[in-house]
């Protein structure tokens, strides 16, 4: 069965394609649950409300789970509580940006 | 399955607003290379055939189209309401391309008989459109933000101006009220450039400078405090202009009034980037830097004409010519320049490859075009703005006409950028 750091590991592919930055440095995702029947279900956020690019990001998210050979099906849920922060940009994001 | 509310499904169709980005990218290259044909004439009064078509140019086809490609863009997906009719803004467009076309050219030639009445009257019925079917659009809205009462506000000044703007150019040939036409020509161009163009571009400011640059936590305060003070300036100084003869006190008191909300407007857009985690400046960034930066000379230069100018005619015919280049090339074209870099790129990539995120590889939005062309055209671009503004102010004729001629070859060097984007 699928491991929720393969599905973190999958959704490094899933890039910002304004930041040019994945989705898990930018600290976008919330949680991961993997269901018994291996359906993956993500809790994700976007870095602000009404970017006309974010629905690319979570259409890519859910492709890419999808093409994961244990993942039967997945699942991808915009939230917008709690909002996100700077602070969830991972050290290398941070890099990217020029922040550190 | 996705689950969730999101904004970009409320986004307006591929060919319902590119039309307008490409016109007016088409536009921007027509009114520079006019410009550089007709340089020897950039002195002197303002109210001249040419500099009135050029300026129509500029206002109409190169800032309203953009201005009305953008909003049929961000209204719904930054106020997340779809837009009322799509069908609408297909037909406003040929009507306002043949109409601003038309304006201009009858300007050019200075024919102000029919055939310019006509014209002027379908650009009227195409912002009538454009405004009836954004003011529905919003009627939708259930949460308004700050971007949201600046586009809202800045329809009430195009009404304004577009009304007053028709009502002078038929009253050019058609004597039907007795009015000071060259008085309520500044009325006009401060209803368009102060209450409709700088609405637009602080709610526009206001959402996407801290969206492209990741900025959060910023305090909104002075950017309310910025569109109270915009609103107290453009209405006082009109009501001044039109009624208390444009002499008077109150023309300066309302002047500050505007630079102060001008200033707040600043410290905002200065404290969205202290805050931003994305430090380096990309290319659009960097056009709206020069933007901002143009504003300071053009508020001290719009307080100077308040409080009477310089008293010498000579002098404040050059500073006018000035006034308005700053206005339109430094001001608003920067920005405007700046933020086709992200709006372009992304209308394309939206058509092209949103159906593929996540299925093949696609292309991240600055790959979209050639960063590096960018680079030399915008450099060419600040280079030939402070040549022609500095021609201008000093009164010299050479640096004009070379400035002029670099920003023909910077609008060039863009529109092949953009074209690049089309064929990505």
């Amino acid at each position: 069965m699928v491991t929720k750091e393969e599905v973190m590991s999958c959704l490094e592919g899933v890039v910002d394609p304004e930041i040019g930055i994945n989705i898990v440095d930018l600290g976008l995702i919330y949680d991961v649950t993997i269901d018994d029947d291996g359906t993956v279900g993500v809790k994700m956020t976007l870095t602000t409300p009404g970017c006309p690019m974010h629905e690319q990001i979570a259409f890519a998210a859910v492709r890419t789970l999808r093409r994961m050979d244990e993942v039967r099906d997945a699942n991808v849920e915009v939230v917008w509580e709690p909002p996100w922060t700077p602070e969830r940009l991972s050290s290398r994001a941070k890099v990217l940006l020029g922040f550190l | 399955m996705m689950q969730g509310q999101l904004s970009t499904s409320m986004a307006s169709p591929f060919r319902v607003v590119v039309p307008y980005f490409i016109a007016a990218i088409a536009s921007w290259v027509v009114l520079n290379l006019a410009l550089a044909m007709i340089a020897p004439e950039i002195r002197g009064h303002y109210f001249q055939p040419h500099l009135l078509a050029l300026t129509h140019t500029a206002t109409l086809l190169w800032i309203g189209m953009t201005i009305m490609g953008a909003m049929y863009q961000l209204v719904p997906v930054v106020l997340e309401v779809p837009l009322y009719s799509k069908r609408l803004p297909v037909w406003a467009f040929w009507i306002y391309l043949i109409g601003a076309s038309g304006m201009v050219v009858h300007f050019w030639s200075y024919a102000m008989k029919t055939g310019f009445v006509v014209s002027a009257f379908l650009v009227f019925v195409a912002f009538g459109l454009f405004i009836i079917n954004i003011s529905l659009t919003m009627r939708r809205v259930r949460a308004w933000n700050l971007t949201g009462l600046c586009l809202l506000s800045s329809l009430v000044y195009l009404f304004l101006a577009a009304s007053l703007g028709l009502v002078l150019g038929v009253n050019l040939n058609h004597f039907f009220i007795r009015v000071d036409h060259i008085q309520h020509l500044k009325v006009h161009a401060h209803l368009a450039f102060a209450g409709w163009v700088t609405m637009v571009i602080m709610g526009a400011v206001y959402k996407l400078i801290p969206m492209f640059t990741l900025s959060h936590g910023t305090s909104t305060k002075p950017g309310i405090f910025a569109f109270v003070a915009l609103h107290i300036g453009v209405i006082g100084l009109t009501v001044e202009l039109l009624f208390g003869g444009g002499r008077g006190p109150l023309l300066g008191v309302y002047a500050g009034v505007m630079t102060a909300g001008i200033g707040a407007f600043l410290v905002q857009v200065a404290l969205i980037l202290k805050y931003r985690m994305r430090k380096a400046f990309d290319i659009g960034m960097k056009h709206a830097l020069v933007s901002f930066i143009a504003l300071i000379p053009t508020v001290l230069l719009g307080d100077l004409f308040a409080i009477g100018g310089t008293g010498k005619t000579e002098l404040d015919e050059r500073f006018v010519l000035a006034y308005g280049f700053l206005i339109i090339f430094a001001y608003i074209s920067f920005l405007i320049v700046g933020q086709m870099y992200k709006i372009v790129p992304f209308l394309v990539w939206f058509h092209k490859y949103s159906d593929k995120v996540g299925l093949e590889p696609v292309p991240l939005l600055r790959e979209m075009f050639s960063e590096r062309t960018g680079e030399v055209q915008f450099i060419l671009m600040v280079a030939a703005t402070v040549s022609t503004l500095g021609g201008l102010l000093i009164g010299q004729q050479g640096w004009i006409i070379a400035g002029v001629w670099g920003l023909s070859i910077a609008a060039v060097i863009f529109a092949y950028n953009m074209y690049t984007v089309f064929r990505k």
